[in-house]
């Protein structure tokens, strides 16, 4: 349809989704079909959704050890015993360094990959492309015994080992987020530069680095949220000198229910609330502003 | 292919978008066999218009009937109505019979006669044989063809068509306005067909409706509309012309450093008006008895479009306009001056209507949804 | 890699801007999965294909196998359903609230899955919400035992990789150009007709580019069905964790990750085109 033709008359626009429904005549208009057939199972997916991430909140505030639902009273005990338990504090310490870490050099590693999949057609991509995101989809536990056996030959364990193992794990982020952004670029732009004298150097650093960022940040952050939530080749490589976050929270898991957990995963939902609507925030103004 | 066209009236329909109105007060018209035009520049509200029609939108308020039946909120598959779009909308997951053989599937037509019409109806579009190809294996007139096939393949009582030719190389648009113009007198279908370019209006039409911010501007045959124009707007809108800003007196209307022009529009109430001229009216030479008005104007740029000049030229009455001269002899490069006659008797006086002149450059398609980005939100899990 | 002599802006991009990362993944990433392989037939010495032979008689494995496959297919499927479901009432909702429910299947995305599998068992156990709500309502007197059971497991994983499924879909929806659903009105089809001849064959290779990934990822799942699974809803990961760290045994746990192996790039080729086009969404050039 022309759309477009009527754009300046038509600012509702973008609520005329084309949608089968919504394109009938009147009585039938609203933006969301108020039918309880529609909304009673999208609410029950909602609540399935978002109940594990949220039944954290009142558990760690629980002042029993054997947690109940609804909350028997008000504590933070747990809260007080993960910042004086040095084994979580140094967990998350661990778990952070290696995060950024891996990250890091995720982002080193996988931007020149992107950008060489993304903006450039060249035969054997399908095959490249397929093998640099296969750790994302091997088995971790196929992945995890494979490293175990590998990297113990080099005495490659603790945090390098485990850099090495979450940087293979997380590269595939970067390198799908960089060739979204890099392939949205006009290829006419880069023409432009080395007709304005720019070297192919050049044109990475000044022309494709640049917009690609916003795909190397999101690709990072990632890449940071897996390597800090990886359980499986974190038990196979960390030793007892050198635990994850993760790897504490297994042990502790298959012992017993200790709502200690509960209250670093209150934590971390919050951080992660905040980061969410920062980035659903600048993608929205990012849409304004085209 | 038997066609028992319709006629379609719209009764003071009007249309808002929140408070946007996007057509307002449309009375309009269309007989049986009719082949009317919607002519107007974007956000005009023909689109809109077209939409109410073919049922995608339902009015605010108003009426619409085909052949006396109120069909203003009956949905549009239950309108029989064909429906051509400027981007072909074919289905991608079908292959072109299957694209045609669609609205027949849709009324439960048997699997034999089905492929008897979707053959019929290629091979009016001259498409014979390409039932089995995919849309995207096509060129887009082929693309357009297949639309106009699908549309009418249900004998549909009226073709409703919105810019079909917009994305077209003006080459292919012409030869496809010449076999739509053919289609529709070999079938006698009712087509009301939207568009913002001028030529094709007159070209097709029996009849133009001039939309102009969501308002019905005129109505009349592509030589009513041509020669005369009801409002400036018309006037700039259709066709070429040369227009002086002047003032009716109501004995006379005058134009600043030309004076007196002896023309007399007794119809309008004194005040600002434009007169204009159509190229044929337009000489370099005193040619004819009739009353002449002469005027001298100055090149302001020139170029050489292939056997004219085109010329940008002020006019004295501090008009500019744009005239086409043969390129034989004569100074017509930047600063030059020129004389040009102007026929008395064929001169359109219209009121000034105040509006800026109209673009009949179309918006861009850049109206895309933006997509969510998956890959914001690929993250990994791993279990 | 045959590279095309280009001098335009494109050649800035060389293929050799893969190696670096190509090479790291040969080295940490590619070895290692060859060294498995590699074990699983020369572990012991002499195994050839022994280990192979003994896996596939194994009624125990095959019956990890088994519930491993069983388990993918049904949160495969469950995925799929409600996913769809749910991309679609975002497409159909008003923007605001298409932000919330997007929000809503995101925010699981990044809450760590331990958290949420343990979150789960909290839910799930005799004195869980759960039961507690359905005593609450009078509809059973006892708890039902739901931790430790397929249900459990299927619910903890579907609700892990809806994102999977709830992405693709909803990306398949928000670009179909919506003329077509206007043309198929036109063209007699009413909103029932337009939405299943139409719009769900132009989303299906969103839907099933969820439904393969969905399934891959299923398969590889160890720690979901640990803590809220029984002993029948053990998947094969948990044999071959069990074959290295408790018995040593690297043959059998070379020739099980092996055939996971397979059975994964198996299902990665034949979904490969549906995955790259559903998650690379790129420009043709």
């Amino acid at each position: 349809m022309t759309r477009s033709i009527e754009q300046t008359v038509q600012p509702t626009k973008s609520l005329s989704h084309g949608d089968p429904e919504r394109s009938m005549p009147k009585g039938r208009r609203a933006g969301f079909s108020l039918r309880w057939w529609w909304i009673v199972p999208t609410v029950l997916i909602v609540v399935l959704l978002l109940l594990p991430s949220l039944v954290v909140i009142p558990m760690s505030f629980s002042p029993s050890e054997i947690l109940t639902f609804p909350p028997t009273g008000f504590s933070m005990k747990w809260y007080e015993n993960f910042i004086e338990d040095p084994q979580w504090t140094k967990a998350i310490g661990n778990s952070f360094a290696v995060a950024l870490v891996t990250s890091v050099f995720a982002a080193l590693i996988g931007t020149p990959a992107g950008i060489a999949l993304g903006f450039r057609r060249w035969r054997g991509q399908g095959i490249v492309l397929a093998l640099l995101v296969s750790p994302v989809i091997v088995p971790p536990m196929v992945i995890a015994v494979g490293m175990y056996v590998t990297y113990a030959q080099f005495d490659l364990t603790g945090f390098w080992g485990l850099v090495a193992a979450h940087t293979m794990l997380v590269t595939p982020f970067v390198v799908v987020t960089v060739i979204a952004s890099v392939s949205q670029i006009n290829p006419a732009a880069a023409d432009a530069a080395r007709s304005l004298g720019a070297a192919p150097f050049t044109v990475i650093t000044r022309i494709l680095l640049p917009l690609a960022l916003p795909g190397i940040i999101s690709g990072m952050l990632f890449a940071f949220v897996t390597s800090w939530d990886e359980v499986v080749v974190a038990l196979y490589l960390t030793d007892p000198g050198f635990k994850t976050l993760p790897v504490v929270m297994w042990d502790q898991l298959r012992e017993r229910v200790d709502p200690t957990v509960a209250a670093i995963a209150t934590i971390l939902l919050l951080i992660t609330i905040l980061i969410m609507i920062v980035v659903l925030l600048r993608g929205r103004r990012r849409k304004v502003g085209n | 292919m038997a066609i028992d066209a319709t006629s379609v009236t719209l009764r003071s329909v009007t249309k808002s978008y929140g408070q946007a109105i996007a057509v307002e007060g449309i009375d309009l018209t269309i007989n049986r066999g009719e082949f009317v035009s919607m002519l107007g520049p974007s956000g005009s509200g023909k689109t809109t218009t077209l939409k109410m029609i073919a049922g995608f939108e339902a009015p605010n308020s108003g009426q619409i009937t085909f052949d006396g039946d109120d069909v203003t909120n009956v949905a549009p598959e239950k309108r029989n109505i064909g429906v051509v779009f400027q981007n072909y909308s074919l289905f991608p997951h079908l292959t072109v019979g299957q694209n045609v053989a669609f609205p027949l599937k849709m009324r439960k037509v048997p699997a034999a006669e089905r492929a008897k019409r979707v053959a019929d109806a290629l091979a009016l579009v001259e498409l014979a044989g390409y039932e089995r190809r995919r849309p995207d294996s096509l060129s887009g007139g082929q693309q357009q063809r297949v639309a106009i096939a699908r549309a009418l393949v249900f004998e549909p009582s009226l073709l409703v068509m919105d810019e079909p030719l917009g994305a077209l190389d003006r080459r292919l648009r012409e030869v496809m306005q010449l076999e739509i113009k053919a289609l529709h007198e070999r079938l006698g279908v009712t087509v009301i067909y939207v568009t913002h370019d001028q030529e094709e209006a007159l070209t097709m039409s029996d009849r133009i409706v001039v939309f102009s911010q969501g308002r019905v501007e005129q109505v009349g045959t592509p030589r009513e509309i041509y020669d005369e124009p009801a409002t400036e707007f018309v006037a700039d809108f259709v066709g070429e012309s040369l227009a002086l800003t002047a003032a009716w007196t109501g004995t006379d209307v005058v134009a600043e450093n030309v004076g007196g022009l002896s023309i007399a529009a007794p119809d309008l109430p004194t005040g600002p008006v434009r007169v204009l001229w159509r190229p044929h009216a337009i000489s370099l030479e005193p040619i004819s008895d009739a009353h002449e008005i002469h005027v001298r104007a100055r090149v302001l740029t020139s170029g050489y479009a292939g056997g004219v000049v085109r010329a940008r030229i002020a006019l004295p009455t501090h008009d500019e306009g744009i005239v086409s001269i043969p390129a034989v002899g004569g100074d017509y490069t930047t600063g030059a001056s020129i004389d040009l006659y102007l026929r008395a008797d064929r001169a359109i006086v219209v009121p000034t209507d105040g509006r800026a002149t109209p673009s009949d450059l179309e918006a861009s398609p850049s109206d895309m949804e933006a997509s969510p980005n998956t890959l914001e939100a690929f993250g990994a899990d791993h279990g | 890699m045959v590279t095309a002599r280009v001098r335009d802006g494109r050649s800035a991009a060389s293929p050799l801007l893969v190696m670096p990362l190509l090479t790291l993944l040969a080295i940490f990433f590619l070895i290692p999965l060859g060294t498995v392989v590699v074990r699983s037939f020369t572990y012991p010495a002499d195994a050839g294909l022994a280990n192979y032979v003994r896996v596939l008689t194994d009624p125990v494995s095959l019956q990890y196998a088994g519930n491993t496959f069983r388990m993918a297919l049904i949160v495969t499927v469950l995925a799929v359903i409600i996913g769809y479901f749910y991309a679609y009432a975002m497409y159909k909702s008003r923007p605001g609230w298409r932000i919330f429910l997007l929000f809503a299947a995101l925010l699981p995305f990044w809450t760590s899955l331990l958290v949420r599998s343990f979150a789960w068992t909290v839910i799930l156990r005799d004195t869980g919400i759960f039961n507690q709500l359905l005593i609450g309502l009078g509809l059973i007197d006892e708890p039902i035992p739901l931790l430790r059971t397929s249900f459990a497991v299927t619910v903890g994983m579907t609700q892990i990789l809806l994102p999977f499924v709830i992405l693709p879909c909803w990306a398949a929806m928000a670009r179909v150009d919506a003329g077509l659903l206007s043309a198929s009105r036109s063209l007699g089809a009413g909103p029932v007709a337009t939405f299943w001849r139409v719009f769900v064959p132009l989303t299906a290779p969103g839907a099933a580019a969820g439904a393969v990934l969905t399934f891959i990822l299923a398969v590889g799942y160890y720690i979901t069905p640990v803590l809220l699974g029984g002993p029948a809803d053990q998947p094969i990961a948990v044999l071959i964790e069990s074959a290295v760290q408790q018995r040593g045994d690297w043959g059998t746990a070379g020739a099980l990750a092996t055939l996971v192996l397979i059975a994964v790039v198996l299902l990665l080729a034949a979904g490969w085109g549906l995955l790259a086009r559903a998650f690379l969404s790129r420009k043709e050039a």
